[in-house]
């Protein structure tokens, strides 16, 4: 299946910020309408031009259900330019510019702003539907008798909330939360809490590193109600050390488990913009587009072991590229846990993987570390679900373009059970 | 010439159309109260009459209030008293006519107009945002005159009819509705029709209970209002807090609390006596030939071109960029964006910035405390804004204006910055005090869309800001900043 090239001329993101932290009062639309005014006045873009604005998220705000819209209005973007709101878990960001691609692939778009945003502090607490239907009952009752039998019927039980954050990160069909989902996985490729923490710090590290250089990706955010200057994600830690790691408590399995909060990805407020043109606007753009997409992929599997998604995908987005894996430079694989992405990088380079799964007669090959999300991932930088996405096409054609390169891979797992992958390209 | 038309309905009620065609605008002068007096004659000769309503002739707006030109011209007591009498008899014989009547209110209702409205037995008013109703006049330097002082406590309770007396502020109908101002607060497209319900129901009243009256509802408003303690307690607070606000300079809120004191128990034919008198001797006074005079200046400067005819057009103002976000730019950072005009709020220090945002938040605060508009109004506003410390977003703005620190090279430099990223057509201002326009001007590749835009400190209370023409700046410039079609 050949898709028809579209570009990703340019894009920028707010700071990653742990869930509860300074973003606490910001909600989706306030974060997603900084990435997205910022970015036109980035670019001096006037946002009449815009064919279409769409953009992931997962928790949908109750006040703002179709939130792409909500944010586009509050960012300048004129009445007219429509916006659709896109939902397919951690690839949500990708599902985006995915959306965006395929507008333009069909020719009802030549530029389009994609990207994700998402608060997970906001995500609220839920009354169980047995309250929900006593207290129906109670403004049914016309009397007093019948109020009275009304409230007899109560039990402080009903009260108990349902954790929004909480059954939004376990899956439904399989009944594990994204972290068991991980525990699966560390103990069918045998991936010790040492090689976990291991990794975990490499992610700091890199991060840490990494601080100029993601601030050319990065715009400020002030938040109310203080509104004091965030500059940078609040994810990374400069004194992150193996023995603090090893402190932790498993957070998933407490008894036999080795996925912590310290090795896993953190809950995460930001969101990510970017905008997706047609060949000729990108060959148009007053500075050189960021690079265009080569291939996009998405793809099944068991939701048990989800993490495993990106080598899924991975391998499907090559094939359509026709390309090998050798031949990227560059890949971004998202950290939602060390375990899970040290598990796709075993699966990867098995062959017996790729007989039993991925239908290949060898292993897809090898994803060496050296060029494996080198800026640190979302284990140091947070994964916002429905902004991560467009987060790693982000930060991957910053880094490409850094370093002159042309090919470079970027893949999510996602929660459910599916994988998201796209291949991205520039001139180098 | 006719001011009021009356329509006679198949259903056989009358509509009293007030449409003054000479003027943008109702309003209630001598021609008016003449020409009402001939259309009440109508009226009355019409005994099979059910029922009328008062309304508008001019979409979108009822009667903006007296004539202050009027009020301007005269110095006479004795001719003033003779006009306000004359308005309280014909007010009178509308209030008193065989059949119900209702003004049916869309748009802006202020001072005579309020006061025409009050002489109904009730009233309905649109919900849209453009119908303000209110009693501006201590504002100018008098009372309500026109039955207003007399007739708004019998019809919204004595606390309520203070608030809005002496305050001079307007209300929209939900608002007015919570009152007891008006009747009913109903979509605008729907007003009509609600018009000759209302005149159904109060036909359904008897011809002495007709006219919607205040009832105390709850103990509290019993107290304050109806018995004799509160009332004293009440009206003797909001003497000492008016002497407190106006220190003794303003004689008109003064005596309107008297005005209101002495006619209270009397009946209405009396009070306004007592009415009239007070407000003849306020409108001939210094204070008020002074508050009208101001008035009018400031409507004129509305009016008036800024520059020789013919005119270019004023340019819309939509996207406002604002570099220096000290006191000044943060000022008017928080006035555009609560007058829905996207703020880019460029500054190189983030504290500044910080301070901008923190007051506009508080200034949007307590405007949302005083119940103008809300948690949403003041989140669409905080939206409005964008800061960054980015020269960046330069090109959508409509109009630039700095406000760095006072400073030839430094603003100069902004200046260049701004030039080579700003769309040729937009305007390009100063906030300086001090520094020359012409002298700013040199240097600049377009000095003719360049101006002086000088705001006063504090932004939000000095509604004022001084316009500065250059040698070289065009006329275009000086129209969009004097006039924008959308600020
Ligand atoms: N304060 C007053 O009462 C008042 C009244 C009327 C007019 N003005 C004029 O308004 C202007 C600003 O006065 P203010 O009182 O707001 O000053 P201020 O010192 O409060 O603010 C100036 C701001 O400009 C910023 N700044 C400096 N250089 C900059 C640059 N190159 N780019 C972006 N930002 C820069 C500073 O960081 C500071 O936040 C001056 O020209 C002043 O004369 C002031």
């Amino acid at each position: 299946m050949s898709q028809p090239t579209s570009w990703i001329v340019s894009g920028v993101r707010t700071p990653f910020v742990k869930a509860g932290a300074v973003f606490r009062e910001t909600p989706a639309y306030e974060l997603g309408r900084v990435a997205i005014a910022e970015l036109l006045a980035r670019e001096e873009l006037d946002p009449a031009r815009l064919d279409e604005v769409v953009l992931g998220n997962c928790a949908g705000p109750a006040e703002a259900t179709n939130v792409a819209r909500v944010t586009a209005l509050r960012a300048g973007i004129p009445e007219p330019v429509p916006a659709a709101t896109v939902h397919r878990n951690c690839a949500s960001g990708m599902e985006a510019v995915a959306s965006a691609a395929q507008r333009i692939g069909a020719g009802d778009a030549r530029l389009v702003l994609a990207g994700g945003t998402e608060s997970m502090s906001q995500i609220p607490l839920l009354y169980s539907f047995e309250y929900a239907g006593w207290l129906e009952s109670l403004m049914r009752a016309k009397n007093g008798l019948q109020k009275a039998a009304a409230f007899s019927r109560f039990r402080p039980h009903m009260l108990t909330p349902r954790i929004g954050i909480a059954e939004g990160l376990t899956d439904y069909v399989c009944g594990l939360n994204m972290g068991q989902t991980a525990e699966v996985l560390s103990r069918e490729f045998r991936i010790t809490r040492e090689r976990q923490d291991q990794y975990a710090l490499m992610s700091h590290q890199r991060a840490i590193a990494a601080r100029e250089r993601l601030r050319e990706e990065i715009v400020p955010l002030f938040p109310a109600p203080k509104h004091e200057i965030v500059r940078d994600d609040v994810g990374p830690r400069d004194g992150q050390t193996l023995e603090a790691l090893a402190k932790l408590k498993p957070y998933f399995d407490r008894k036999n488990g080795a996925v912590t909060v310290g090795n896993s990805c953190q809950v995460t407020d930001g969101a990510v913009a970017l905008l997706v043109a047609d060949e000729a606007t990108a060959r148009a753009w007053p500075a050189p587009p960021l690079g265009r997409i080569r291939a996009f992929a998405f793809a099944g599997l068991s939701p048990r072991r989800m993490g495993l998604g990106p080598v899924f995908a991975i391998a499907k987005a090559l094939e359509r590229a026709k390309l090998s894996l050798a031949d990227i430079e560059r890949f971004e694989i998202n950290e939602a846990f060390a375990a899970q992405v040290l598990a796709c990088l075993e699966a990867s380079r098995s062959d017996g993987f790729a007989r039993a799964e991925l239908s290949r007669e060898r292993a897809l090959g090898e994803i060496p570390l050296d060029i494996l999300n080198v800026n640190g991932g979302a284990i140091a930088l947070g994964h916002p679900v429905g902004a991560s996405g467009a987060r790693l096409l982000l930060t991957l054609l910053m880094e490409m373009r850094r370093h002159r390169l042309r090919l470079g891979c970027a893949a999510l797992c996602v929660g459910g059970g599916q994988g998201a992958a796209f291949i991205l390209e520039r001139d180098g | 010439m006719s001011i009021f038309r009356v329509e006679r309905q198949v259903n056989g009620v009358a509509h009293l159309v007030m449409d003054d065609s000479s003027r943008k605008v109702n309003v209630i002068g001598e021609p008016a109260i003449a020409d009402l007096e001939r259309a009440v004659t109508v009226l009355e000769s019409d005994t099979e009459l059910r029922g009328v309503v008062l309304m508008s002739g001019k979409p979108g707006s009822f009667v903006a209030g007296a004539d202050v030109n009027g009020i301007a011209a005269v110095t006479e007591r004795e001719e003033v008293h003779a006009l306000v009498r004359r308005v309280h008899a014909v007010f009178g014989r509308l209030a008193a006519l065989h059949c119900p009547t209702v003004a049916a209110i869309d748009g802006i209702c202020l001072g005579g107009g309020t006061e025409l409205a009050l002489a109904c037995d009730s009233r309905i008013a649109s919900e849209e945002e453009h119908t303000q109703i209110g009693l501006p006049e201590t504002m100018l330097g008098i009372i309500p005159g026109f039955g207003g002082t007399t007739r708004l406590p019998r019809l919204v309770g004595l606390s309520t009819a203070l608030d809005l007396i002496l305050t001079g502020r307007s209300v929209d109908a939900r608002k007015a509705e919570r009152m007891g101002l008006i009747a009913r607060a109903v979509p605008a497209a729907w007003l009509i029709e609600h018009a000759h319900r209302r005149l159904a129901e109060l036909e359904k009243r008897s011809a002495k209970r007709r006219r919607d009256r205040y009832r105390a509802r709850g103990f509290m408003a019993w107290f304050m209002d109806v018995s004799a303690a509160g009332r004293g307690l009440v009206l003797s607070r909001a003497r000492s807090m008016t002497l407190k606000r106006t220190a003794g300079h303003y004689p008109a809120p003064l005596a309107a609390l008297d005005v209101i004191e002495k006619g209270a128990g009397r009946a209405v034919d009396q009070a306004l006596v007592i009415e009239a008198n007070a407000v003849s001797g306020l409108a001939v006074g210094p204070v008020c030939k002074n508050l009208v005079r101001i008035f009018l200046l400031s409507e004129r400067a509305k009016k008036d071109p800024p520059v020789a005819e013919p005119s270019p057009a004023p340019a819309p103002v939509r996207t406002l960029m604002i570099v220096g976000a000290g006191v000044m730019g943060g000022g008017v950072a928080a006035l555009a964006s609560r007058n829905n005009i996207d703020v880019r709020l460029r500054d190189l220090s983030p504290d500044s910035l910080t301070r901008a945002l923190q007051t506009v938040r508080s200034l949007a605060n307590e405007r949302a405390r005083k119940g103008k508009g809300g948690a949403r109004a003041l989140d669409a506003q905080m939206a409005r804004i964008l800061p960054g410390i980015e020269l960046t977003g330069v090109r959508r703005a409509d109009f630039a204006l700095e406000a760095v620190v006072e400073k030839l090279d430094v603003k100069r430099r902004v200046f260049g910055e701004l030039e080579v990223r700003l769309r040729p057509e937009a305007v390009l201002a100063t906030n300086t005090s001090s520094l020359s326009v012409t002298e700013l001007a040199s240097g600049l590749a377009r000095p003719e869309r360049f101006c002086g835009f000088h705001f006063f400190n504090p932004v939000h209370r000095m509604p004022l800001v001084e316009v500065v023409r250059g040698r070289k700046t065009s006329d275009a410039t000086i129209v969009t900043a004097t006039r924008p079609d959308s600020w």
